[in-house]
């Protein structure tokens, strides 16, 4: 376990210099710079590229770069915050991105959960359909048209929720996003919770506990939604990753100052650290909780345990 | 599956009915007599004056530390922190007094020395601040040579000669000085204050202090809402009505009259394609924005620096088509270099954009056919480039717009389409990597030479590479000459040799159309350095 542990971990940090360096490399080769501007003078330009350290040869500009980040110091952005550190950003927008995101994922997966439990309990009747129905909805409608929709109807129409996000009300303004964000991690894990519960409900245990004479309440507590869970718990890593940092459509639809409305905004200027940064970040995000996904499987079952497995 | 899909869209249309039903009338807002909620489309960039370059920024910074002047809802210049001004030595010394009871929100009296140290930090290369050029077109003694690095700050034109006796030294007589001065990076700077907050100064409202009528509560770089309130330390608080000012940035401006709709907001700027849908409401208002558009020639590239090519794509534009079909949202064709609102004859009062006496951006088929016909045989240009950027939707109607008039009217001309990102347009333009593009421009200060010293040879924004010796000539004479007149009428000359050229033909003067509450009084938009002052400001 602690050699595939630390081989994936060799991998992570290999994935995450190609990255980095292939980034920076692309960066540069870009047209423009973050000081492309009508009101700049030559001298200007020239002022602030010594000024960042940006006058050298690439190589030792990336070096540079590889040298402060292990010291954690990312640099500071040129444009966007204006001198400000990239981690203080980064850390800024990002608690607003994750208090959506969890929000999203604990409300779409409890309502998922428990429509999944209906569908599977009343498989068949017109429960079933309506939850099936809800779901195909779910996962068929990009989260953008459910934005547009509730936010139509609750900001426009009824005015009872803003449709902008107001740093003010912060928890008011995030319940529109939060929904149109988890519509599909509810249709997701209702489908999965559905299917999965008529699985065991079909398997030979549960028939024999039924044939006991168990009340059905008591079946179905404890011989199918805890076999359930631990299913739905493994798709629900990738799915909140997906939440947290997939969310730049909803945020641009909300106007949600997140990460990101960031990474767009420093894309569009050219601002090199907060994009490099950022994608860093988001690297480190996705690898991590895979990483922790993939040994967290290899404890619960050791079949998985890949290298180590035959 | 049929019965079900019938039950969940039946379902739905239900609930939508029920919802939709319940519609409350539009919100009348500005509830709160106290309070204002401006949607500003950029975020603060830094609170910094030397630093901060928005457009959000700079309206925050100029409400909150005040100057020697400040702009009124007139658009005058007004004594702000100074309280009287002495001129001598021709003009080239200016000795401000800075009043008495000018204080910082943290109590500390404001002293002539904050002015000396704001200044110079303003004007320090390893700041590298966006708008320096403005201590130089201030006049203000060696501003030019200290941006460049080649002199130290120390030797910039201003000094304290008292605690509250500031004397600014001038290269040449600048008849707009006072215009410039309110400008926000011209604010002061608390020494002791800078100094203790060190590299956080400007970051968060808690590294700010504040000269002005308001101060900045709550905020941190990032946060897309600034909420400004009344500083009651501020010299003339007595005067400032509105309690408190909030700024919320919304990039998106259906979003943001969405938001106006709502009662979220009291003012908000509305787009072209926006604007039929409100320009009946009550609270619409069709104002003017400082921005010229221009098609930019690359004077490098042969053939595009054809004379004949370059006027009869000029006249073959037919700019009040564009403006009324294409822009549709108060967008006026020009024909000067030079916007509405920005200078005016000094004896006739005549606005110096109607006083272009050229008609080489005038509309005219016949004139097209007759100057292409000669750049046929001059030149075996056959197609070209037309670059633009994406940082506005209109870019690509007018575009589309200019290759179809061109290739009607100059038969075998063939234009093709360019789009690309702003920074990537003005990389491409400072190369003079281009054919011919599609460029804006705002003065930053206002005085007409703020547009014309522009196009002066060697300037890093004259990015068509015109050059005339005698345009230089004028311009330079222009920006020494005292008597306001002669200045006018050298300055015009010399946008008439420029319209001639066609090197940058200007094309239109955007609308700048906007929401604004009814009971909103002295609340204008202003056509150069700081757009909205609050000072002035009241609800009725």
């Amino acid at each position: 376990m602690k050699k595939y542990v630390l081989k994936r971990l060799l991998i992570a940090v290999v994935t995450l210099f190609l990255i980095t360096l292939i980034l920076f490399v692309m960066e540069k080769a870009m047209p423009g710079s973050p000081f492309n501007d009508e009101k700049m003078s030559h001298a200007q330009v020239a002022a602030l590229y010594r000024k960042y350290g940006l006058d050298g040869p690439i190589w030792l500009q990336f070096f540079n770069y590889l040298k402060n980040m292990i010291t954690g110091d990312f640099g500071v952005s040129y444009t966007v915050q204006v001198n400000t550190p990239v981690t203080t950003m980064i850390f800024q927008h990002f608690k607003i991105s994750l208090q959506i995101g969890l929000q999203a994922t604990i409300l779409g997966s409890i309502i998922g959960f428990f429509m999944g439990v209906l569908a599977a309990v009343k498989k068949g009747t017109i429960w079933d359909n309506l939850m099936t129905g809800i779901s195909v909805l779910g996962i068929s409608l990009p989260n953008f048209v459910v934005a547009l929709i509730i936010s139509l109807i609750f900001s426009y129409k009824l005015m009872v929720l803003p449709g902008t996000y107001q740093q003010t009300q912060p928890f008011v303004s995030s319940i529109l996003p939060t929904i149109a964000l988890s519509t599909f991690t509810m249709a997701s894990i209702e489908r999965y919770v559905r299917n999965d519960m008529i699985t065991i409900m079909d398997s030979d245990y549960y028939r024999l506990a039924d044939s006991k004479g168990i009340k059905k309440y008591q079946l179905i507590m404890h011989h199918v939604i805890r076999n359930t869970l631990i299913s739905v718990i493994t798709v629900l890593a990738p799915l909140m990753i997906d939440l947290i940092a997939g969310s730049m459509v909803i945020e641009k639809a909300f106007a949600i100052p997140g990460l990101g409305t960031l990474y767009i905004s420093a894309i569009q200027a050219n601002d090199y650290n907060v994009v490099l940064g950022i994608t860093f970040f988001y690297a480190v995000l996705f690898i991590g909780i895979m990483l922790v996904v993939d040994i967290l499987y290899g404890l619960i079952d050791p079949r998985i345990r890949l290298d180590e497995g035959e | 599956m049929k019965r079900s899909a019938a039950i969940v869209s039946t379902a739905i249309a239900c609930v939508g009915m029920l919802l939709t039903g319940c519609q409350k009338s539009s919100n009348s807002g500005t509830q709160n007599q106290s309070k204002i909620t401006v949607v500003e489309n950029t975020p603060v960039d830094s609170l910094d004056p030397a630093v901060a370059y928005q457009e959000s920024a700079i309206v925050t910074v100029a409400n909150t530390t005040e100057g020697l002047y400040t702009m009124d809802a007139h658009d005058k210049p007004q004594f702000g922190l100074a309280s009287k001004v002495k001129t001598s030595n021709h003009g080239l010394t200016k000795t401000f007094t800075i009043r008495e009871d000018a204080k910082w929100s943290n109590g500390d009296p404001v002293t002539a020395n904050d002015f000396v140290f704001g200044w110079r930090r303003f004007s320090d290369p390893k700041n590298a601040s966006p708008y320096n050029f403005e201590l130089g077109a201030a006049g203000i003694k060696n501003a030019d040579a200290i941006t460049l690095g080649k002199k130290p700050t120390s030797d910039l034109g201003v000094r304290a000669t008292g605690p509250k006796t500031l004397v600014v030294e001038l290269d040449h007589p600048v008849p707009f000085l006072s215009r410039i001065l309110a400008f926000a990076p011209f604010a002061p700077v608390n020494q002791k204050y800078f100094e203790k907050t060190g590299k956080k100064f400007g970051q968060d409202s808690s590294h700010v202090i504040a000269t002005g009528p308001y101060k900045i509560k709550d905020w941190k770089l990032g946060d897309n809402t600034v909420q400004l309130v009344k500083n009651p330390k501020y010299w003339d608080a007595k005067n400032v009505k509105v309690k408190e000012i909030k700024l919320d940035v919304i990039t998106d401006p259906e979003k943001a009259a969405i938001a106006f709709e709502n009662g979220n907001a009291d003012y908000v700027r509305l787009s072209g394609q926006l604007v039929s849908k409100y320009h009946k409401d009550k609270n619409f208002v069709d104002e003017i924005s400082n921005f010229n558009h221009y098609l930019i020639f690359n004077m490098k590239e042969p053939g595009i620096n054809n004379a004949n090519l370059r006027k009869a794509i000029s006249v073959s534009l037919n700019r009040k088509e564009i403006t009324t079909h294409i822009l549709k949202d108060g967008s006026v064709p020009v024909h000067s270099m030079v916007m509405r609102k920005l200078g005016k004859n000094p004896k006739t009062g005549k606005d110096f954009a109607d006083e272009s006496t050229t008609n080489l951006s005038q509309y005219s088929p016949a004139d097209a056919k007759k100057y292409w016909n000669k750049a046929k045989s001059e030149t075996k240009l056959r197609s070209f480039t037309l670059l633009y950027d994406d940082s506005d939707p209109s870019y690509s109607n007018v575009a589309a717009y200019i290759k179809a008039q061109v290739e009607k009217n100059l038969p075998g001309m063939k234009v093709n389409l360019q789009q690309v990102s702003k920074k990537t347009r003005l990389d491409k333009m400072a190369k003079s990597n281009f054919d011919v593009g599609i460029s804006r421009w705002a003065p930053d200060y206002g005085d007409i030479s703020a547009v014309l010293n522009m196009y002066v040879t060697g300037n890093a924004s004259n990015y068509a590479k015109w050059s005339d010796p005698e345009y230089d000539r004028l311009i330079a004479q222009a920006n020494k000459e005292t008597d306001l007149s002669k200045r006018y009428q050298l300055l015009l000359k010399a946008n008439n040799i420029l319209v001639d050229s066609a090197a940058c033909p200007p094309l239109y003067q955007a609308g700048a159309p906007v929401l604004r509450r009814t009971n909103i009084k002295d609340m204008p938009m202003h056509i150069s350095g700081v757009p909205l002052v609050f000072k002035y400001v009241y609800i009725k």
